[in-house]
């Protein structure tokens, strides 16, 4: 049967990762190897693989700076995308509440008497400055819950 | 500063511990944001960490500027995303996790092939080794690359591979012994294989 599994593979495999030449390798692990299967293969896969890594490691990986301001950049982006997130939601808010307000009101109007018209106007008048106030007072709480949402979302922080 | 040696024994790994702590605790920090970070932090960071990643990123896809483009992208997560007091020694793992995260998004997401080019334009002395090198890693899958690159290039033990990939340590040995065993078949000489 296949062998699966060697308890020296780890030590050929670090024994191989530090670059150690096959002829420098101790000769007690070189015997080993020389008799086992698994760690022969071991050793194979391990050389190839980090021949491969040789080969990827010639590709430096971008500067720091680079990636540090392409980083900014973006951060600076997502920051406005947050912000513009809750311009966005409190529009679609004032554009509900402006179709609400004129679907109760207009009817109201609609429907009023001429006689009517001084004494409902001012009671009309106290009322909508009631639900304004209201509406502002929901309009801030909404938006702060808003900005407080988004803002604990990220806690990414560069410093300039 | 070239702070880590790639193919060092153990040499990225150790440097990690030593360069980490000086960001995770610089002198002052604490006192207003313990996750902020300054350029000479990330550089710090950067550099003791970023070399065996892009490597990796290199290995797997073949592609320069996809492992570039992951690369940044891993360090964006990496600071938004790391647990507060995190361990210095869980950074490379971690960051490990979140580039191979990102390479299977953009894989599923831009049905991105893996044409392992870079591999055509390394400057290697033995032409035969480059060669085999290639053929294994175009009949290798994605997967099967990252499992075997984690555990014969960064010499990870299976635990580790689970955190960096996101797999039970119990499935790990299983994918491994399968991605070993094609592995192995291709790497014989001639006369050996099947
Ligand atoms: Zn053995």
């Amino acid at each position: 049967m296949r062998q699966r599994t060697c308890e020296r593979a780890p030590s050929v495999i670090a024994a191989t990762r530090s670059g150690i030449s096959p002829a420098d390798l101790p000769a007690e692990l070189k015997d080993h190897i020389a008799a086992c299967a698994f760690c022969t293969e071991t050793k194979r896969i391990t050389q190839q693989f980090q021949h491969a890594a040789t080969i990827a490691a010639q590709t430096p990986p971008p500067p720091a700076h680079l990636v540090w301001q392409k980083m900014r950049a973006q951060r600076q982006r997502q920051a406005l995308r947050r912000a513009t997130q809750c311009v966005t939601v409190m529009s679609i808010l004032a554009a509900l509440y402006a179709v609400v307000l004129t679907a109760w009101y207009l009817p109201q109007l609609w429907h009023m008497q001429p006689s009517q018209n001084s004494t409902s106007l001012s009671a009309l008048s106290s009322g909508t400055v009631f639900v304004g106030v209201l509406t502002a007072i929901l309009a801030v709480f909404l938006g702060s819950c808003c900005l407080a949402f988004l803002g604990s979302r990220t806690n990414f922080r560069l410093h300039s | 500063m070239e702070a880590i040696l790639f193919f060092a024994n153990s040499s990225g790994r150790d440097l990690t511990a030593v360069a980490i702590p000086a960001i995770a605790a610089p002198a002052g920090a604490h006192t207003h944001d313990s996750t902020a970070m300054d350029e000479q932090q990330f550089q710090f960071l950067y550099e003791a960490t970023a070399r065996p990643i892009h490597a990796y990123l290199i290995g797997i896809t073949g592609q320069r500027d996809i492992a570039d483009d992951v690369l940044q992208e891993t360090y964006c997560r990496f600071l938004s995303r790391r647990p507060a007091g995190m361990p210095p020694g869980e950074s490379r793992p971690y960051l490990f996790r979140i580039a191979t995260n990102l390479l299977r998004d953009r894989w599923r997401t831009r049905h991105e092939t893996q044409p392992l080019d870079n591999f055509d334009q390394a400057h290697s002395d033995d032409l035969n080794s480059q060669l085999d090198v290639r053929r294994v890693m175009q009949s290798l899958k994605p997967r099967e690359r990252e499992l075997l690159w984690l555990a014969y290039v960064e010499g990870m033990t299976h635990t580790e591979i689970a955190v960096a990939t996101g797999l039970t340590a119990f499935s790990v040995r299983p994918l491994l012994f399968r991605a070993r065993k094609k592995a192995a078949i291709l790497l014989r000489p001639e006369g050996e294989r099947p």
